[in-house]
């Protein structure tokens, strides 16, 4: 199967302490993939890789499987970059403009572009034509983000940070469109996001980035209901950190948490040891905080 | 490049009232200004409009870019960064010359009600009111070419700051060239002076245009190569 969006050892020199190294990633069709990290761990820098933004100073960029990055023939990058929809934390378009010029300004760029689907989602999310875009909320202006996003046929929708100060209605409202959208197969979803809980609900795969390389690219069950955190004593997780391989610790005052990769071999040869399921977000808590054996 | 162009235009609309506004307001200052001094420079309006176009709707744009992070998102649209660059220096010149040919008309319109002045409304008045507009603004089209590359390379506020100096050094070469002890002066005063031959005016514009072109097409050289290398 083509894969939507793939990035091949990439590697880019930000600044004296920070740089994209060997980052690989890959998107199917009909996959939510979470792209989940810490401030200034390399997601949004990955993702202007991605959209060619910045060239990398090694590794390859392949968009719908043809090479895109800032290197690629203008016409491949046009092709290519109509196909994709984005939507950023905070809403790009000059905020003198109304709504109802943000589509003029954005919708000739778009061979593929849909007034009536503009004009559909603008109803549906009840944004008024007339306002400034800088009197909009910051929910509001997600919406019309995601109005321009999904009004030009884009088979991949790269969300960074967009649900960042979101409250929880207009979070669920984003994440519903999010699995429509998915749900042909045929479209693919890279959401960049600080709120792991969206990725419990939404995503397929959860990709987690860390001082600028990959730390692990993993389906998400295989954290929501594979892996699991066990709740010990000092002289419990000694023993279950010898015993078990891949675990993690987090020391507490009066208890340690391990992560174990699997619960119900953890229960079964511990089962005096309590473990729940995992969230993504002690996943990634003790993944990149926690000790290792 | 036309669906760059199409996208520029959407910003550029929006402009328009708030520039022809200031544009008028400059337009009937400096007319009046001279007009009630029976000068012969009642062209003085139409020209200041003229050079201020190109100069004011290329910091707006800039700004415009600056606003939200539009220019990063701009980047991802399927446009590539010539084409945006193409269409800036496109909108910027449809732009400076539609302005022209306002205050020029706007000029030719108001001519008769000076007539108490002493001026007539002749053909001769109104063609040198076209060509010194034309030059006006072809020569801050230059001014606007020379800048044009630094917006591209360092963005809006850190290319103003250049700009400004920039400009500033030209206003010095400008001086210079034009003092009263120079040949250059004194041969263009010669030409383009009292009572100056049409041919050798519309000669002198075109040659400016020449000049703006070649400019033009060096700077969008320029601006195209040093944006493609431009992180965004």
């Amino acid at each position: 199967m083509q894969k939507l969006l793939e990035l091949k050892g990439v590697s880019r020199r930000v600044s004296d302490r920070f740089s994209l190294r060997d980052v690989t990633l890959a998107m199917e069709p009909g996959q939510i993939v979470g792209f989940v990290g810490a401030n200034g761990a390399g997601k949004t820098t990955t993702i202007r890789a991605a959209l060619g933004l910045i060239k990398p100073d090694a590794g390859e960029v392949h968009l719908l499987g043809q090479r895109c990055d800032a290197n690629a023939p203008d016409e491949t990058q046009r092709h290519l970059r109509s196909r994709i929809g984005l939507v950023l934390d905070t809403c790009p378009f000059p905020s003198t403009l109304k709504v109802g010029q943000v589509e003029k300004l954005v919708g000739p760029a778009y061979p593929t572009w849909s007034c009536e689907t503009f004009a559909g989602f603008i109803d549906r999310f009840g944004l008024d034509p007339k306002t400034k875009v800088k009197d909009l909320s910051r929910g509001m202006g997600m919406k019309l983000q995601l109005a321009c996003a999904l009004s030009h046929n884009a088979k991949l929708l790269v969300l960074d940070e967009a649900t960042a100060g979101l409250d929880p209605m207009a979070r669920e409202e984003l994440l519903d469109e999010l699995l429509a959208f998915v749900a042909d197969g045929q479209h693919s979803v890279l959401l960049s996001s600080h709120i792991t809980s969206d990725l419990d609900r939404t995503a397929d795969r959860v990709i987690c980035i860390d001082n600028g390389s990959i730390v692990f690219d993993l389906p998400r069950e295989d954290i929501t209901d594979r892996a699991g955190i066990a709740h010990c004593t000092q002289a419990q997780a000694a023993e279950l950190m010898a015993c078990v391989e891949g675990a993690r610790a987090a020391h507490h005052a009066y208890s340690v948490d391990v992560l174990v990769p699997n619960r119900r071999e953890a229960l079964e040869a511990f089962p005096e040891i309590p473990c729940d399921r995992a969230t993504i977000d002690d996943y990634l808590r003790l993944i990149l905080k926690g000790a290792s054996k | 490049m036309k669906r760059a162009f199409m996208s520029e235009l959407a910003i550029v609309r929006t402009l328009v009232p708030s520039i022809a506004g200031v544009g008028l307001f400059i337009f009937v200052v400096l007319t009046l200004a001279n007009a009630s001094d029976g000068d012969a420079s009642m062209s003085a309006g139409a020209c200041a409009v003229s050079a201020m176009s190109p100069i004011v709707v290329m910091n707006s744009l800039a700004g415009y870019d600056n606003q939200n992070g539009w220019e990063r998102y701009r980047a991802t649209l399927p446009l590539s960064r010539k084409d945006i660059i193409c269409a800036r220096y496109l909108c910027i010149v449809a732009f400076s010359a539609i302005m022209a040919c306002a205050t020029v008309l706007l000029s030719t319109i108001t001519l008769p009600f000076f007539d108490h002045t002493g001026m007539p409304s002749t053909g001769q008045i109104v063609f040198e009111t076209t060509i010194a507009s034309a030059a006006s603004m072809l020569i801050s089209l230059m001014m606007v070419f020379l800048a044009q590359p630094l917006f591209f390379r360092f963005g809006h506020m850190e290319a103003l700051r250049l700009s400004v100096g920039l400009f500033a050094l030209l206003g010095c070469l400008a001086m210079a060239t034009l003092s009263s002890s120079n040949p250059i002066s004194n041969w263009l005063m010669s030409i383009a002076g009292a009572n100056p031959n049409p041919a050798v005016l519309g000669c002198l514009c075109a040659g400016i245009a020449v000049l703006a072109l070649a400019l033009c097409a060096i700077s969008c050289t320029v601006s195209t190569k040093v944006y493609r290398a431009r992180d965004l």
